[in-house]
């Protein structure tokens, strides 16, 4: 795994609608190793493409953006009210936090002392509306660069942990990063199959990205990378997948049974470790894929982390590598399905 | 000017109750030749004197070294730390955070279960800290027990840094800020014995201030803390205890201590003639050293004075600096007037 690349992935920041600020960090990386890099202009996604020498076209997509929150007011003496969607409040006392105003601002937010702490209270959760970000700043200072709506996201750190790693916006990070490393890896083998990467936007709220893009793309079989719950503390293998155990591929309902099977068999033909998921719909990116035009077949493959959606969520490069080594075995041996979509 | 890069160097430092050694070490080396002697007690009090052959009234400059933390209590089956707090912090503020364990600062993170698969009535609540552990990365219980010992510290794992010209965040400022000014205010020349009190096991209470008068007692002592500020939403207006910004902090009462009314008069006076802004403490909570000091022998006079901390023992306490150059002045203007 090239530690330096993922590091810098994790510690970019591309809030949901606002995902603009990652985008020279693929182009960088990709230079060189593909025939095409252009920005899906409606809905602010990336696509990049490579070549083959076939007719056939496969899409690679990954989320480019990570969960946020929003400033919702500022209080007397510049308090910073905040509220998101799909974090948990319960991490956020103690935490520091990145406000995205004129210039961004570094924050914290605490919590009254223990000394104030009354019994009972301590482990009843705060709740959005009782946290709030103190920048050390003037209530004017914070008035003139701070704006109800600015995205705030975790400060960024990467850090590696025992055998594993940790940092802000792995999820979903490990998709681009797989992404950009099997394009890289395709470099000096020949391949039949055309490949697009999509790198898109707001998965983390409609999945905007994804679906019009695909629709601009319209490949002949797609491939979502995402990640997926590890087993950890208070998560089973009920669900979650042991880390180090390889990327999981997904067998549900919403995706392309044939396509899976297809994926899975190329990883037991070169030994590749990789764990089964099953549910009906996938809640990812996959299953929007799959309802674009009159149906793209779609498979999910998706890397284990722990902590989702908190500024450590932890995951093991073992997984990474795999994936990415999954993918580029699929694109070398990729043979048509027998329905094509497409002009060719 | 305040000293940032001790007062950095402190709060960078781990000091977890009864794990002082870093603190203890850097304070030597910053009042090594300003002072006549220096000795670590039993309990790892570091006491400086300085002037002792002096008839004059004894000063005491007592603050504590210790911080708030966790203790590694044990290992569950699959490779996690199990925990237990030393001194008082809130359970809420460690879901998610990163620590350090033990000499070898082993980084780790405390486990939390990601939103998505909480029960309902588990997103509104906290667990116990009991119920918490701590992933350090390891693999299996034998991994983990190659790297962390039972009876381990933790600290938070965050660095020192501003976050405008005058405030600045980071761990345990209480009580370095008390250390930092005490170390300051130690190295300006006094004619009176002045006798430093750098206390150990302050948050476990009390633990180094009970002993740490007695082999040199002092007639006055000083206690300089970073206290409660609470002067932010979600706290109501009487429970606010101290403003930042508004000067160094004076104890007349708190829950362990009352401190003598002459020489707090005295205090207020100069901060007055001098015009250094100053508050008094408003609300009657936390203990101080202080009141062991007060109990020595057969007494002592004590004053507490403290620079207004917001988040104290989280890992993302904030001051304000002027409140801290107002504390050293106020002090080094009483200490000149006896």
């Amino acid at each position: 795994m090239e530690e330096s690349l993922i590091k810098a992935l994790s510690e970019s920041f591309a809030p949901t609608g606002n995902e603009k600020s990652i985008y020279p960090i693929i182009e960088k990386e990709l230079k060189g190793y593909v025939d095409d890099v252009r920005i899906h202009d409606k809905s602010n996604s990336i696509v990049a493409f490579k070549k083959g020498s076939g007719k056939c076209t496969l899409m690679l997509e990954a989320h480019v953006d990570e969960v946020f929150m929003v400033v919702s007011s500022i209080e007397k003496n510049g308090f910073v009210k905040i509220n998101a969607r799909s974090i948990d409040s319960k991490i956020l006392p103690g935490s520091k936090v990145i406000i995205h105003g004129k210039r961004k601002i570094k924050g914290v937010i605490g919590i009254k002392p223990y000394h104030l702490v009354k019994s009972g209270e301590e482990n009843s959760a705060f709740s959005f509306d009782r946290l709030f970000v103190d920048t050390g700043l003037l209530e004017t200072e914070v008035k003139e660069l701070v704006s109800v709506g600015d995205y705030v996201t975790f400060e960024p750190q990467f850090d590696k942990v025992g055998n594993y790693y940790i940092g802000k916006s792995i999820d979903n990070r490990l998709g681009v990063y797989a992404l950009i490393e099997t394009l890289k890896s395709l470099k000096n083998i020949k391949h039949q199959v055309n490949v697009y990467a999509l790198f898109s936007s707001q998965e983390e709220f409609t999945g905007l990205g994804t679906i019009t893009s695909t629709y601009s793309i319209f490949p002949d079989v797609a491939i979502a990378v995402d990640a997926t719950f590890a087993t950890q503390y208070r998560v089973s293998s009920d669900d979650g997948f042991e880390l180090g155990k390889g990327p999981v591929i997904f067998f549900g309902i919403s995706v392309n049974r044939e396509l899976t099977n297809r994926l899975a068999s190329i990883a037991d033909k070169y030994g590749i470790p990789y764990g089964k998921e099953v549910s009906v719909l996938s809640s990812t990116n996959a299953d929007k894929i799959s309802l674009v035009r009159s149906s793209i077949p779609t498979a999910l493959v998706s890397i284990p982390i722990r902590y989702m959606h908190t500024p450590v969520e932890m995951f093991d490069p073992f997984d990474v590598d795999k994936t990415v080594q999954l993918l580029k075995l699929f694109i070398e041996e990729f043979e048509p399905l027998g329905d094509q979509n497409g002009e060719y | 000017m305040a000293n940032i890069e001790l007062i950095k160097a402190l709060s960078n430092a781990y000091g977890v109750s009864g794990f002082e050694d870093e603190v203890i070490e850097i304070l030597k080396s910053e009042i090594k030749g300003y002072v006549d002697s220096f000795e670590v007690d039993g309990l790892k009090n570091l006491i400086a004197i300085k002037n002792l052959d002096s008839p004059k009234p004894k000063v005491m400059l007592n603050a504590h070294m210790d911080e708030v933390g966790l203790l590694v209590k044990g290992f569950t089956n699959d490779g996690f730390v199990k925990f237990t707090k030393v001194g008082g912090i809130d359970d809420r503020v460690l879901l998610g955070k990163r620590v350090v364990i033990g000499k070898n600062k082993v980084k780790g993170i405390v486990a939390v279960k990601p939103i998505h698969l909480q029960e309902a009535n588990e997103r509104k609540t906290v667990e116990s800290a009991k119920d918490m552990v701590i992933d350090v990365g390891a693999k299996s219980k034998e991994e983990v027990q190659k790297i962390v010992n039972i009876g381990d510290f933790v600290g938070f794992d965050v660095s020192f840094e501003s976050l405008s010209d005058d405030t600045y965040i980071g761990k345990a400022f209480d009580d370095r800020l008390g250390c930092a000014l005490v170390s300051e205010i130690i190295k300006e020349k006094f004619n009176f014995p002045l006798i430093g009190l750098f206390s150990s096991q302050e948050e476990v209470g009390l633990l180094g201030a009970t002993v740490g008068a007695f082999k040199y007692t002092p007639d006055i002592s000083i206690t300089l803390e970073g206290t409660i500020s609470a002067d932010f939403p979600d706290v109501s207006e009487h429970e606010k205890c101290t403003t930042l910004g508004n000067g160094p902090v004076i104890t007349i009462k708190d829950n362990s201590v009352i401190t003598d009314h002459k020489l707090r008069e005295k205090l207020v006076k100069i901060a007055e003639r001098l015009k250094i802004p100053y508050q008094f403490k408003q609300v009657f909570v936390g203990g101080t050293d202080s009141s062991r000091i007060q109990l020595t022998k057969s007494g002592v006079k004590v004053l507490v004075v403290a620079v207004p901390v917001r988040y104290i023992h989280s890992p993302v306490s904030l001051f304000k600096l002027s409140d801290y150059e107002n504390t050293k002045k106020l002090i080094i203007e009483f200490l000149r007037s006896l």
